[in-house]
Order: C-alpha cells, then sequence, then structure tokens
C-alpha cells in the first residue's frame, strides 16, 4: 500500500488575505490597508479517482483556494504539497511539472480560450511544449483528445469564436486533459453552460475519474451539480469549511445550519404555490469584516450568544462527517 | 401553440398572436422569434424555458418595444385587454404603457441602474414622472418603495449608487423601480442568474410575495426548471424561436410531449430529496 | 424552419461557422475602403516601377529644357535645372514610402515589444519602461525628432533615427496598458497553468490578441511619417540634395510657383494620392477588425436562431 501523501493532493490550514486598494489617499494615511481575509485556515485531500465537491456561495473563497492549488495566487500562510512535494515552494522544472499534473478548468469557456488559436492547436500545444508528443504529431493528438471530449474532428480547425459554450468547455477540458493531468480543479466550469451542455460535461468529468483515474476538485454553487458526481463536500462559508463529510450523507443530514438553508434555496425542492419564506435571510457579510465567533451567526436561525463568542470547533456528526457548529450532533 | 385553459376565470391582460421577429444577416434574416403566441391572465405566472439563444428574452423585449433596429417585428399582434396592440403604438402610448401597465427586469441589475444617480434619485425620478407626487411625497414613496422588497436600513440606502449595492440589492432596487407604477403584467428576464442560490431564493419569494400584493401577472423567463416548477402556473418551452410546447406546469413538467421538452428535463441535475421538478406540481 | 431535436450543437455551430465566414473579411464598405486605398497606392508604386526603367534619371541635369511646362516628353514638366519632374517624383516615391515604413515599423516593433514586456512582468522593468516612454512622449514630436536630426546630422540617418526614437514610445504606452487588462483575462492565466513559457504566453498567446489596434494606428503613423519625412526635406533638415525627394522637390519648386506652378504642385498631388490611400487602407484594417471582435461576441446568439 501506498500511503495517502504520496498519492493525493493535500492542502493544510491554508490562509490568504489580500490587502485592499482604497484610493490613492492610502498612502497618504497612516493606517494599515483593510485586509481582506479569502481563506482562513482550509484543509482538504483531494486523493486520486475521488470528486471532491467545494460549495459555497460568492464571497465564500473558492475561487481563492482553486487558484492557490494551481499557483495563481500566492497563500499567505499553510502548506499545499502533491505527491508529498512543496507545491507554493516549486520553482523551475518542478513548478513546470507540477502544473502538468495539475490542471485548472475556468468558469467562463468565452474566455479562457485564446480566440486567435484554433482549437486544434491550443489543445496540442500543451502537449508537444511539455515534451509529451512530437510537434508533428500534434494534428493526430488533437484529433484523439477531441474526440475523448466528443467533439466532431472538423472543430479542430475552428476558432473559440465560432464555437457555442458547451463546445468550448469541451475544448477546454481536452486541453487540460493533453497534458495528462493527475488532478483536475473544475472552478465554476459549468456554471456558464446550459442544462443539456452540463449534463454532458459532468458525464465527461465522471468518465475521465473512472477510466484515466483523474482526481477532481469540483468547485460549484450549484449543490446538485455537485450531488451528482462527488464522492465527498466541503461547505464554505467566509473563508472557511463549515461542514465536511461523504457526499450522500451531508445531503442527506445536512448538520450545519448553513448547509441547510443552502439546501432548502434550491429551486425545485418546494411544491408550487407553496407560501414560504426565504431559506435563508440576509446576505453574506464582507469578507472585510468577518462576525466574531461563529462566522455565520448573522444569518443563522439557530443563533445564541454563545455563537459571537466562542468560535465552532468541528464536531463530529457521523463517519468522517463533520460540522462546525455548536448545535450539531 | 394554445396553452390550456384554465378553470377559474381570470382576465385575460394579454394575447399575443404570431409573434415574428427577425434579426438580419450578412444573408437574408435570420428568426428570432417564429410564430409565438400565448396569454397572459391576471395574477398568474407563465414560465418560459429554453436553452441560450432560443429567443425567449427577444419575446419579452419586443413586448416592451425594447428590439429596436437592426431587429425587425415581422407580423404578429400583441394585444392588451382593452385592445391596444402593443406593437403597433405610438411612442407616448407606449411610455405610458410602460411602467403603468408593463414592467420589466432584467438578469443584471448593474445594466438596468443609472450608475450616476443614487438609488433615491432613480426612484424618485420614476415617480415624479408618472405625476402626482410632490418632492416630499416622492421622498417618502421611494423609501415605501424600497421597504415593500424588505431592502434593510432603507432610510439609509437611499442615498446609496448602485455599485455600492450587492447583486441582490440591486435586484431589489430593480424590482422597487418596476413595482412604482403597480403594473398588472411584470416581465422578469432571468432576474435571478447572476445571484447565489440562497439570494436567488429570497428574490423569488418576493417576487411570489409582490405578486400576491398587487394581483400582477408575472412572466417568468428561465433556463432553470426547478425554478420554473416551483413557480409557474403554465409554462411554455421554447427552441429556436419557436414555442415548442405549452401547458400547465405539472402537465408540461410531467408528461412533456415534445421531445425537446423531455430532453431538458432528463438533463436537470436532481437533488436527492428534490419534489418539484420530478412530480411536477 | 426546419424542425431539429437535440442535441443543438453541431447545427449550431455550423450555421455559426456560416455566419462567421461570411463576415470575415469585414464589412462591405470596410472591403471597399481597403480596395480603393490599395489600389491607389498601389498604382503610385507601379507606375514608379515602371518610370524606373522608363523615364530619364532623376539627377539628370538638361539646361536646354528648364522650366519646360508639362508635356508628353515630360508629364510633370522639368525644374530649374531641367529635371524631369516625374522622374524625381516617382523616384522619390520610393525613398519617401522605404524610409516612412520602415521607420514605422521599427517603432512599432520595439514599441510593442517593449510594452508587451513592461505590461506582463511589472516591477523595476516595467517602471524603466514607462518612464522613458513618459519622457519622449512630453516632448512635442516634431521638436523632439528635430533634436535627434541636430544630433545625429542632417540625412537619411538622422531622419530615419529621430522618426523611430521619437515614435515607438507611443506603442509602447499602449501595448502595456492593453496587457494589462490581458494578463487578467482567463487565457492568459491558463496559458500559466499550463506551465507554458513567459516568452511563450507573451509572444503567442498575448501578442496576438493586442497588437491590432497598433496595427491599425500603425497606417495612419505611416501618412505622417511620410509628413515628417517631407517636412524635414523641405526645411533643409532632411534628406539632402541632389537626392530626389518629396519634400525636398516641393521646397525647390516653391520660389517658382507663379511662373512653373507644376514643381510644386504635381509631386503634392502624388504626396496626397498616397496618403489618401494609405488612411484608406487603415479604415478599412479598423474596419475589419472591429467587425471581428463583435463577431466573436455575437455568433453563438444570432447562429442559435440562423438556418
Amino acid at each position: 500500500m501506498v500511503s495517502e501523501t504520496e498519492t493525493s493532493l493535500q492542502v493544510d490550514t491554508l490562509f490568504k488575505s489580500f490587502a485592499v486598494n482604497t484610493g490613492p489617499l492610502r498612502a497618504l494615511s497612516r493606517r494599515r490597508a483593510p485586509m481582506l481575509t479569502a481563506l482562513d485556515g482550509v484543509s482538504l485531500v483531494l486523493a486520486p479517482r475521488q470528486v471532491l465537491g467545494v460549495v459555497g456561495e460568492s464571497g465564500s473563497g473558492k475561487s481563492t483556494l482553486a487558484k492557490c492549488v494551481v499557483r495563481l495566487v500566492e497563500p499567505n500562510g499553510g502548506t499545499i504539497s502533491y505527491r508529498g512535494r512543496d507545491v507554493v515552494e516549486a520553482r523551475g522544472v518542478q513548478l513546470m511539472e507540477l502544473r502538468r499534473a495539475i490542471q485548472l478548468i475556468y468558469q467562463d469557456p468565452y474566455s479562457s480560450l485564446n480566440p486567435l488559436m484554433d482549437v486544434g492547436e491550443a489543445i496540442a500545444e500543451p502537449a508537444w511544449v511539455h515534451g509529451l508528443i512530437e510537434r508533428r504529431e500534434r494534428h493526430e493528438f488533437a484529433a484523439e483528445l477531441l474526440q475523448v471530449v466528443g467533439l466532431s474532428l472538423e472543430i479542430a480547425a475552428r476558432r473559440p469564436g465560432e464555437l457555442s459554450g458547451g463546445q468550448r468547455q469541451r475544448v477546454a477540458i481536452a486541453r487540460a486533459m493533453a497534458v495528462q493531468p493527475e488532478m483536475l480543479i473544475a472552478d465554476e466550469a459549468l456554471s456558464a453552460l446550459d442544462v443539456s451542455a452540463q449534463a454532458q460535461i459532468l458525464n465527461l468529468l465522471a468518465s475521465l475519474r473512472t477510466d484515466r483515474g483523474v482526481g477532481i476538485l469540483l468547485i460549484s454553487h450549484q449543490l446538485p451539480i455537485v450531488a451528482q458526481i462527488a464522492d465527498a463536500v466541503l461547505i464554505m462559508y467566509l473563508g472557511r469549511i463549515v461542514e465536511s463529510g461523504p457526499a450522500a450523507r451531508v445531503f442527506a443530514a445536512p448538520a450545519h445550519p448553513y448547509t441547510v438553508g443552502l439546501l432548502a434555496a434550491q429551486p425545485g425542492m418546494h411544491r408550487r404555490g407553496q407560501r414560504r419564506i426565504p431559506a435563508l435571510q440576509g446576505e453574506i457579510p464582507s469578507p472585510l469584516q468577518i462576525p466574531s465567533g461563529c462566522r455565520f451567526r448573522t444569518r443563522c436561525p439557530r443563533a445564541e450568544s454563545i455563537c459571537a463568542e466562542v468560535d465552532p470547533a468541528r464536531v463530529e456528526v457521523g463517519p468522517g462527517h463533520g460540522a462546525w457548529c455548536h448545535f450539531a450532533t | 401553440m394554445e396553452a390550456a385553459t384554465d378553470s377559474h376565470e381570470a382576465r385575460t391582460l394579454l394575447r399575443v398572436r404570431n409573434l415574428t421577429v427577425s434579426f438580419p444577416l450578412p444573408a437574408g434574416r435570420a428568426l428570432a422569434v417564429d410564430r409565438v403566441s400565448f396569454d397572459v391572465r391576471q395574477g398568474e405566472t407563465i414560465g418560459v424555458v429554453g436553452e441560450s439563444g432560443c429567443g425567449k428574452s427577444t419575446t419579452l423585449k419586443t413586448l416592451v418595444g425594447l428590439v429596436g433596429a437592426p431587429g425587425r417585428v415581422d407580423a404578429g399582434q400583441a394585444l392588451w385587454g382593452d385592445g391596444r396592440d402593443l406593437l403597433h403604438m405610438p411612442r407616448p402610448g407606449l411610455r405610458e404603457l410602460r411602467g403603468r401597465e408593463v414592467a420589466m427586469i432584467f438578469q443584471d441589475p448593474l445594466e438596468s441602474l443609472d450608475p450616476v444617480f443614487s438609488i433615491g434619485d432613480q426612484l424618485r425620478e420614476v415617480l415624479r414622472s408618472r405625476g402626482g407626487f410632490s418632492k416630499a411625497a416622492a421622498r417618502r414613496e421611494a423609501l415605501h418603495l424600497l421597504e415593500r422588497v424588505h431592502i434593510p436600513a432603507a432610510d439609509r440606502r437611499l442615498a446609496d449608487y448602485p455599485h455600492q449595492l450587492s447583486g441582490g440589492m440591486r435586484q431589489r432596487v430593480t424590482i422597487a423601480l418596476a413595482i412604482a407604477g403597480s403594473p398588472a403584467l411584470l416581465l422578469a428576464d432571468e432576474p435571478t442568474t447572476a445571484l447565489d442560490v440562497t439570494i436567488q431564493d429570497q428574490i423569488l419569494s418576493l417576487l411570489a410575495e409582490l405578486q400576491d400584493e398587487l394581483d400582477m401577472a408575472i412572466v417568468l423567463v428561465s433556463h432553470d426548471l426547478g425554478i420554473i416548477a416551483q413557480y409557474a402556473d403554465r409554462v411554455l418551452v421554447m427552441h429556436a424561436g419557436q414555442v415548442v410546447e405549452g401547458g400547465t406546469a405539472s402537465e408540461v413538467l410531467n408528461t412533456p410531449r415534445h421531445p425537446h421538452t423531455a430532453a431538458l428535463l432528463a438533463s436537470v441535475p436532481r437533488m436527492p430529496g428534490e419534489t418539484a421538478v420530478r412530480h411536477g406540481i | 424552419m426546419s424542425s431539429r431535436s437535440s442535441p443543438y450543437d453541431t447545427q449550431r455551430t455550423s450555421a455559426a461557422r456560416r455566419v462567421a465566414q461570411r463576415l470575415r473579411w469585414g464589412s462591405a464598405s470596410g472591403r471597399r475602403s481597403a480596395g480603393v486605398g490599395l489600389t491607389l497606392v498601389g498604382v503610385v508604386v507601379l507606375v514608379s516601377v515602371i518610370g524606373h526603367f522608363v523615364l530619364s534619371s532623376p539627377t539628370a541635369l538638361k539646361l536646354e529644357s528648364t522650366l519646360a511646362h508639362p508635356s508628353v516628353h515630360h508629364p510633370f514638366g522639368t525644374d530649374d535645372l531641367g529635371r524631369d519632374v516625374l522622374s524625381r517624383t516617382l523616384a522619390a516615391t520610393w525613398l519617401d514610402l522605404g524610409v516612412a515604413f520602415a521607420t514605422t515599423y521599427v517603432g512599432v516593433l520595439v514599441g510593442v515589444l517593449l510594452g508587451a514586456v513592461a505590461g506582463y512582468l511589472g516591477g523595476w522593468l516595467e517602471r524603466v519602461i514607462m518612464r522613458l516612454t513618459d519622457v519622449v512622449i512630453a516632448f512635442p514630436f516634431i521638436v523632439l525628432v528635430i533634436a535627434i536630426v541636430a544630433i545625429v546630422g542632417p540625412g537619411i540617418e538622422g531622419v530615419a533615427i529621430g522618426l523611430v526614437a521619437a515614435g515607438w514610445a507611443f506603442y509602447a504606452r499602449f501595448t502595456r496598458a492593453e496587457m494589462l487588462s490581458l494578463r487578467e483575462r482567463e487565457y492568459i492565466q491558463a496559458a500559466r497553468t499550463l506551465g507554458f513559457s513567459r516568452r511563450r504566453i507573451v509572444l503567442r498567446h498575448a501578442l496576438p490578441n493586442i497588437i491590432r489596434p497598433s496595427l491599425t494606428y500603425s497606417v495612419s503613423d505611416m501618412v505622417l511619417n511620410i509628413l515628417y519625412i517631407a517636412s524635414l526635406s523641405y526645411l533643409g533638415l532632411g534628406i539632402q540634395p541632389p537626392t530626389a525627394e518629396w519634400g525636398a522637390i516641393i521646397s525647390d519648386g516653391q520660389q517658382y510657383l507663379l511662373t512653373a506652378w507644376w514643381i510644386s504642385t504635381l509631386p503634392g498631388v502624388v504626396v496626397v494620392i498616397v496618403g489618401v490611400g494609405l488612411v484608406l487602407v487603415g479604415d478599412g484594417l479598423a474596419d475589419r477588425f472591429r467587425v471581428r471582435r463583435e463577431l466573436v461576441i455575437d455568433t453563438a446568439g444570432v447562429a442559435a436562431t440562423t438556418q
């Protein structure tokens, strides 16, 4: 048996805050720039062949997490390691190899492809840059990958502007697959698509996991998408994980009031004409001013005085299922 | 396509018949809306579903005269209850109708709010253009409108500019602007697509609440069948500019007759325990 | 409308592609103006090639026929030294277009590369490059060129160095600004996460996407450079006699304007023709780029409803 560290992506108590630029006068004032906390001690483990869902509203820190893992953003604290190697400190050849192994798929297929580069070129370029194929093999190689993502070969000669959103996202996935990654980070990769395209891309991701053993970090604000293929889920709120566990358990028996609210807010969860109040009141607070104690308390229907004072610790509510709430059982 | 007749006898607000809208291409014209017909009755919600580019937004925009050149209404009628045709109305009449009888909200509230005026200014402007409001009365009414759309600390918000508000708050402001004239019909074009699911839930609940208060009909365009299932009384499914299926929500969602509707339904990701889409009503 | 069923992707995009192909060469008016422009410049260049072989040398003196009226033998007449004005004008076409082209595009190359590097890499390199452009742009263009000519010395080298040294800064500033917004675009970030080198990202992924406005502008810039080259000769700072150059020819003929109008006027007409031609080419380019940019945004929506 190989140990988990040798095969998986591990993120340990990751912190990231940004100094907020409040204008040219800031330099004149003596006060320090306010800090925006995007990630506040996030930990996770992603194993090969596993789909880990990350769910939360905008402002929860999901995208910053993804960008830290692929080194588009430098974290302020904590560690990220892949197969036992430090991701944050990687340089040169090591960084290039890491960038090959961990691929990010972006939300917007309209802006993640170079508009001037034809599809075949876009797919094959990363492979020959990384020395995985010879340059002259690139047409065949692109054709092969187009097939994998379910696109017809004639698309290779087109530019992204001539494709639909679903087709573009497939091209983006093919380009990511071109470097034979071991881990895929899908950052809201399905959000911009029509439902039928979503279903197709979801199937594609599922087959990459089973056929190629790719581990997938599936970041989404759409619970149903995560529920489709995730083995485990993390629910994030204001830079923290508030609940984590096996997907089936978290969705069937949510332990954190935020998860309960998110589930209830899903359209289609209620009968038509049923008069009701919204599942969750209010909006996510500014990450510039995170509430004391439990950060969800300002919107929590169960909040009591202890919530303003004590930051809740993880409560084990089932096998591998934890919630950061004083009232979780 | 005619939607099935409802049992209760509500007043018909709007009859759209054979609406056809086209856009020019370098060669010929593209039909964005192709012979679309439907009725809207007082107080009901009509859900319009379809994929992007199916013509659902264009249909709505045409009804309030927002499809300008190079788009063109080739044929059809949109008869308001009193017999006036929305598609062939003189400018002043159309302006009066907009806002008083028909209002529209959009997907991106930042684009439909003027960035250089405070939201109080924008509300007051709409109110005063309707006449009958003194300055002080307009201010009071603006405040009241913000309270009706549940904006917290509304009196402090009046001086805010659109960029200072969150997406959800901005959409509440556009709704406040829309209901300022107590319209009989609200056209909502993907009003929650840009919002988080919890905020979407709040906005849709708000629309349902205002609908009851004002006995207002809503035409709700969405690509999300879950939303349609939960809020619509009747449903139109659009594809390539045409209405391919129409009927009550339970008919369309439980026993789809058109393969396109069936395909749309089949591709909806479902949550464990989800009720509405699966069980229709 | 044909009946359709899912999946829609293939039909939608084949329609999209047809729209794209139709629009690829821009609008009809853009195509027409570029065509007219290219024809104007092309005719002048072609005539000057033919003239090179057919006409007498631009510096050959013929003192027996000075200040001759335009005739079959001398379509543009002769000047005060009996030189054929047409052959001088056409020889000057080569020189002026060549120097203008070279100075403009060396300037574009230097400016775009420096701007792109500054915008993408940032840091001290960016500060140095941008301060330098600030200094260059702070001077009135022609004053700076004259100052450089004064240092290097009058003549073709002085003019060329002056125009390049004063001309690159605009492109650098412009390209840097474009690069700053481009580097936040997802496809540039994607290029980073795919492990591409910085050189590859800048040259292959970023530059082709930001160079178009510079190229469009460069055509009008070339017209200005032609005028500057001519102006400098006119002032006696540029290309020196007896080399045939538009500005010098016009300047020489000025004193005979009332008695031998053709010496200044006819070469002037040629300069105007070339200038108008280049401006039209620039217009056509701008139009084509604009249409294609819009097309990228529109295709999906329009095509979805196309047959």
